[in-house]
């Protein structure tokens, strides 16, 4: 059986079936969502129930477990997806392998990249591209200008409180492997926008968390996603993580995994969460 | 080149059981293999119904039928499943003849590509391009998709010719210091995969582990139309030295006076076993076991005749691999486990077996 013959009677089935696809099925939009921030969007705009599909890092979106895991990001398999009946793949541009993505053009599914860029500006292309690709634009003019608002309400907040708390951003990579974001990061800008300080923003990316870096940063605060904070053991097991021990006096605030990941249509709120927290009085501490 | 095509004394391990005759062995490893490569077209994640597949191939060939596979079906199946059933017959038939082949050249059942610094060279070139591939992407283009497979490539022949070139001495490649130079470099290319890992963003580690992982998800009529080249080189030069091999399992200097040029045989099986594993472990990732633990199951039944060992390893890795493949792409769809994993995982407990019943007989 010869690619030619096949390819022949392809062309052909499509010719027969395309009267029948388009009199019988209405253009029914079923969504593959991969990238938290994407994910996030969709639901907000009150579209959850397009999406068939997400990512595993989306599964921490509140309102996403009824879609079904499509695998990491970066590992999405092609059939997969398929048998999930897409019509749309909406996607961060570290989606991949780029062959899996190419197969799923070739099947007919419309693949959107949508950068998942860390910055607020980004953030509200993101939020109007996703609403466009919905035909919600109104919906996602609202939820940028309700961001705009949160975010506004931050900054005010920020400038009349003094100083700025020294905030350091961490996660677990897996048990007893910290990770430190750095400049870059969808933590920094949560943590700048919150009016902190990150203390290493020296660097980019994220990096290993050290010793030395954590003595050196002499944090307020340290960031957590809420999923890492069960890995280091709560509270009390934060404090006997090494670098973390031997500096004292700093306090703990949780965000949602998602804003680690990526800045989504909940920006404005998680910033005021932050905010709040960070420049909430002190706890009266005992003498030791 | 003439060399006398005698089947001289099996080497190490028992001698020929051989239960299986030549025609019956090639019978079932030939049905084994098309049975596998039609399993792995008719299932999969998009359920294809048998009746449409013929309506199809029907409609294909002249004649009007009612039952037609959907678009959709159709692309799973000639896009998606069949380059992919491929490349995994490729790969696997590459995988499982190295090792045969390396084995009866180093006279030692433990040696396959991995030993020669071909996995780690792969490796390093695989993890270096998954850190540049945002770097890269805006300047290949198209081509970006071919940017990991090509560098690994680059990586394993450095590595495999750099421990060939290492293990020279006085103009003859001695088998031990082949194998040292190939651990040697490997260990150092570990090493560079480490450094490298250690300044990899979260995403790219997790690439980085799901390449080390192996998967045939990336096949494609692309991919294979590339990769063909290299592994069907490398299965053109290995299945030919099945005599030569033989007479080499006598030992080097007794298949000297048969009349084998030994140094070119090592170089051509060296070459070959790059360019074989280098191309498979660039397109698939690492992909354990399958080099070391079928040429020693068939040398069991089959004997340690290289003749008859080379095709069939090579037939049933093709099938192993297209088996495992099945495995890995169905049962947790709409996920993938990673093809690799399950190879070890099924190569492992197997291997440990059959070392164990050796134990007991020697």
């Amino acid at each position: 059986m010869s690619r030619a013959t096949l390819g022949r009677g392809l062309a052909l089935c499509l010719v027969a079936m395309a009267p029948l696809a388009l009199g019988a099925e209405p253009a029914e939009q079923r969504w593959v969502a991969v990238g938290p921030a994407i994910t996030e969007t969709v639901i907000a705009l009150g579209q959850g129930a397009r999406l068939v599909g997400v990512d595993d890092t989306s599964m921490a979106v509140p309102g996403a477990a009824s879609a079904r895991r499509v695998g990491y990001q970066r590992a999405l398999s092609a059939e997969g997806l398929l048998s999930l009946r897409p019509t749309k793949v909406v996607a961060t541009e570290e989606a991949g392998p780029p062959a899996v993505l190419e197969q799923l053009r070739g099947a007919g599914v419309d693949v959107v990249i949508v950068p998942n860029t860390p910055t607020v500006e980004a953030a509200r292309r993101r939020i109007r591209e996703v609403a466009r690709l919905l035909g919600r634009v109104e919906q996602g003019e609202a939820l940028v200008t309700a961001m705009n608002r949160e975010l506004e309400q931050a900054a005010t907040r920020s400038k009349s409180a003094a100083p700025r708390p020294r905030v350091l951003a961490l996660y677990a990579r897996g048990a007893g492997n910290w990770m430190v974001a750095g400049a870059g990061t969808a933590a920094d800008q949560l943590i700048q926008l919150a009016g902190g300080v990150n203390t290493v923003a020296a660097w980019t990316g994220t990096r290993p968390l050290t010793q030395e870096a954590v003595i050196e940063a002499a944090p307020d605060f340290i960031l957590l996603p809420e999923g890492s904070l069960p890995l280091a053991g709560g509270v009390e097991g934060l404090s006997r993580v090494p670098g973390l021990a031997l500096v004292k006096g700093w306090r703990v605030v949780t965000v949602e995994d998602v804003h680690f990941m990526g800045l989504g249509p909940r920006l404005g709120t998680a910033v005021n969460q932050l905010g709040e927290r960070l420049h909430a009085p002190a706890p009266a501490r005992r003498a030791p | 080149m003439s060399v006398p095509d005698v089947a001289p004394a099996p080497s190490w391990g028992r001698r020929a059981r051989g239960t299986l005759g030549p025609g019956l062995s090639w019978a079932v490893l030939g049905g084994l293999l098309v049975g596998v490569f039609l399993l792995a077209i008719a299932v999969g994640a998009v359920p294809v119904p048998p009746a449409s597949l013929g309506g199809s191939v029907l409609a294909a060939l002249g004649v009007d039928t009612a039952h037609r596979l959907e678009p959709v079906q159709e692309a799973v199946l000639l896009s998606i499943r069949l380059p992919r059933a491929l490349l995994g017959m490729l790969v696997g038939a590459v995988l499982a003849l190295s090792g045969a082949a390396l084995q009866a050249l180093f006279r030692n059942p433990l040696v396959d590509a991995g030993l020669l610094g071909t996995t780690g060279g792969a490796a390093v070139g695989a993890v270096s391009a998954i850190l540049l591939d945002v770097a890269l992407a805006s300047r290949l283009g198209p081509l970006r998709a071919l940017a990991v497979p090509g560098v690994a490539f680059l990586g394993a022949l450095v590595a495999t010719l750099l421990a060939y070139r290492l293990g020279v001495r006085g103009g003859r490649a001695e088998g031990p210091r082949v194998l040292l130079a190939g651990i040697a470099i490997s260990a150092g290319a570990s090493a560079c995969v480490g450094l490298l890992i250690s300044v990899a963003s979260d995403a790219q580690l997790r690439s980085i582990t799901f390449w080390n992982l192996g998967s045939l998800g990336g096949a494609s009529w692309e991919a294979v139309r590339v990769a063909v080249v290299p592994l069907g080189i490398a299965l053109v030069l290995l299945l030919r030295e099945g005599s030569r091999l033989n007479l080499l399992m006598l030992g080097e200097r007794e298949a000297r006076h048969l009349g084998v040029d030994v140094e070119r045989l090592q170089r051509r099986l060296i070459l070959g076993t790059a360019l074989g594993v280098g191309a498979a472990v660039a397109f698939t990732g690492t992909i354990g076991f399958v080099g070391l633990v079928v040429p020693s199951l068939l040398r069991l039944v089959l004997g340690p005749d290289n003749r008859r060992l080379l095709g069939a390893t090579a037939l049933m890795g093709a099938a192993l691999l297209v088996g495992a493949d099945v495995v890995s792409r169905t049962v947790v769809a709409p996920l993938e486990l990673p093809i690799g994993a399950l190879t070890s995982a099924l190569g492992a407990p197997a291997f440990i077996a059959l070392l164990a019943r050796g134990r007991g007989r020697a």
